[in-house]
């Protein structure tokens, strides 16, 4: 029978190329989709992982994921803030309060990430302290003991650090008031990170009373993020659900609007096929089986079509670079063949049950 | 070699109630037999044929192929019968027309599960000798009507059917390829091969050895045609 699959395959090949081409659309939406899902499940455990057992308190309106993807808004904080929580009822549960102002500067046409951070810097005449982290000093092309103007802001570079706190490799730490000059910012902060064993307080009322503290801010802790992510993955997933359940049913009407269309236009084969002793079963198979092969392809193309879409929207939308997994494919292959097949054989089985005797005279 | 008994079949009426096609009609065709079936239309002729195809089960009476009563064999039994014991011609061929004249020639082969090779040998030999090798590769919107049905008979006869059943085939050709047809039954029938041929055109029917004439779904005649009969 492949002789008919592969001789009408080629003879349609229009139609059953419109037919891949729907699948693979689809296809490729659902594998983006759970690309991009699975990218913002990663960098929210990764947030996790590297908060460990701290408390980041950022501005209310900041974006986590940006944040973490060291895409630094306006920082909103007042300075006052770690003398404020110093001050306040939960400082015995504090063990170290490490406030930053984050921004971003360009030199010439090198950008670096500041970071304003209060670290026992020396008092320099006429200069700022200044330490890079490697990738900062490579595009600044600067090393240890330069002297760098930026912004109008003097520096003195003191070390090219090796290794940097927070993957800021391409950062140039500063002391926070020279952070807050050059960024235009004086009397703000990014970011505290608080840290304690929090074993006498639950951290979630911890943070309750941090936001109360200081108004327009979010406490941000693990045990708050997984409750978080764990609502956002249940919804993540519901939508993927429909998502998948809405493209499937799509493919599934399509594929057996076109083969029970087929089966109309190829009635007299159908009919002399049974006369010639073909069972119902096996012409059926014949049509189902192209509608299949079809929408295996089509899925291919699909997954390979999310590659380019994956990494052009990852970016905008997850702040991160996304990758679709290549085990994607042999299921997205496996699902839409089996789904095409199963959708194909309601047309092909009513058209291969026709009476041919009915077709053949009518020819 | 094919008995039909006692006959008798009916179908719905598109204004209600029912057309008896076939109405207790008795037939034997021997190995070897030519048969002519002749009638006006609706007189029941395709039917008989797809009756004795195993294609149209008849309300009452039994259609024998061999020593098998068609009818009591289940669906599939009946197709498997179609597949290696009955071979169809048909008046507009019904030739696949995306595969090669040597595909369509194979088709019945590779459904009765013969290997690609032995269907494809067997294949070429009919083509061979039906004048039609070198046309294997053309597909049949490159053919001739003459052409195109030479290859219909050769899809028939590719697993060697017990009968050879023929709905109207010459009704599409022109008088040379008809005769042409009819020249390649007679040598089939010589052969021994069964046919029970379908037929409008009385100078045809007349050149087979037997004739049939069905006249509202009943025999109205059986005789040897006259041309026969003086060869006889």
């Amino acid at each position: 029978m492949w002789l008919l699959i592969a001789g009408d395959l080629r003879r349609r090949w229009l139609e059953y190329a419109l037919v891949g081409a729907a699948v693979a659309f689809v296809a490729a939406a659902i594998v983006v989709q759970r690309a991009l899902a699975a990218s913002a499940e990663d960098q929210v455990h990764a947030l996790a992982h590297h908060l460990g057992r701290n408390m980041l308190v950022l501005p209310s309106d900041a974006d986590v994921g940006a944040f973490h993807a060291q895409r630094f808004g306006p920082p909103s904080l007042p300075d006052t803030a770690p003398d404020t929580i110093r001050s306040s009822a939960i400082a015995g549960h504090i063990q170290s309060i490490q406030a930053r102002i984050y921004g971003h500067a360009h030199v010439g046409a090198a950008s670096v990430v500041v970071v304003g951070e209060e670290l026992g810097w020396p008092a320099l005449p006429e200069v700022q302290p200044a330490v890079l982290g490697p990738e900062a000093a490579r595009r600044l092309g600067a090393s240890a003991g330069s002297a760098l103007t930026i912004g109008g802001e003097r520096f003195n570079v003191l070390q090219v650090a090796d290794a940097v706190p927070d993957q800021l490799e391409a950062a140039i730490f500063m002391p926070v008031a020279a952070a807050q000059r050059l960024l235009g910012a004086p009397g703000k902060l990014s970011a505290l990170r608080l840290g304690g064993c929090w074993c006498r307080i639950d951290p979630a009322a911890l943070a309750t009373n941090v936001e109360k503290l200081l108004p327009g801010s979010k406490a941000i802790t693990v045990a708050g993020m997984l409750n978080a992510q764990k609502g956002t993955v249940a919804t993540v997933k519901r939508y993927s659900t429909a998502l998948a359940t809405a493209g499937l049913v799509l493919v599934a009407g399509l594929v057996a609007a076109v083969v029970a269309s087929q089966a109309r236009r190829r009635a007299r084969e159908i009919g002399l096929l049974a006369a010639i002793g073909a069972p119902p079963q096996r012409v059926a198979a014949v049509l189902a089986t192209q509608a299949a092969v079809a929408a295996a392809l089509g899925a291919a193309v699909g997954w390979a079509l999310a590659f380019p879409v994956a990494r052009y929207l990852g970016p905008h939308l997850v702040h991160a670079p996304v990758e679709p997994g290549a085990g994607l494919l042999a299921p997205a292959v496996a699902l839409a063949a089996v789904v095409a097949w199963i959708a194909a054989s309601i047309p092909a089985l009513r058209a291969a049950s026709l009476d041919p005797t009915v077709v053949l005279r009518e020819s | 070699m094919i008995r039909v008994e006692n006959v008798t079949k009916t179908f719905a009426a598109p204004g209600g109630g029912t057309i008896r096609a076939l109405d207790g009609v008795h037939l034997r065709v021997d190995p070897g037999d030519f048969v002519a079936v002749v009638g006006p239309s609706g007189s029941g002729k395709s039917t008989l044929l797809f009756a004795i195809g195993g294609l149209a089960a008849p309300e009452s009476g039994h259609v024998y192929l061999g020593e098998r009563r068609v009818y009591d064999l289940d669906a599939a039994a009946r197709a498997a019968l179609r597949r290696t014991d009955v071979g169809f011609v048909f008046q507009t061929f019904n030739l696949v027309p995306y595969l090669t004249c040597e595909e369509n020639v194979m088709l019945p082969a590779l459904l009765a599960g013969r290997p690609r090779p032995d269907a494809r040998a067997a294949a070429g030999a009919l083509l061979d000798r039906l004048g039609m090798t070198a046309r294997r590769r053309h597909r049949p919107s490159e053919l001739s009507v003459g052409e195109r049905q030479r290859i219909g008979v050769g899809r028939a006869l590719v697993n060697g059917p017990k009968v050879l059943l023929a709905d109207e085939p010459t009704g599409n050709l022109d008088p040379a390829n008809a005769d042409q047809v009819m020249e390649l039954f007679r040598e089939l029938s010589a052969g021994g091969q069964s046919i029970v041929m379908v037929t409008h055109d009385p100078r045809l029917a007349e050149q087979a050895p037997r004739l049939v004439r069905l006249r509202d779904g009943t025999l109205d005649e059986d005789r040897a045609a006259p041309s026969q009969r003086v060869a006889r």
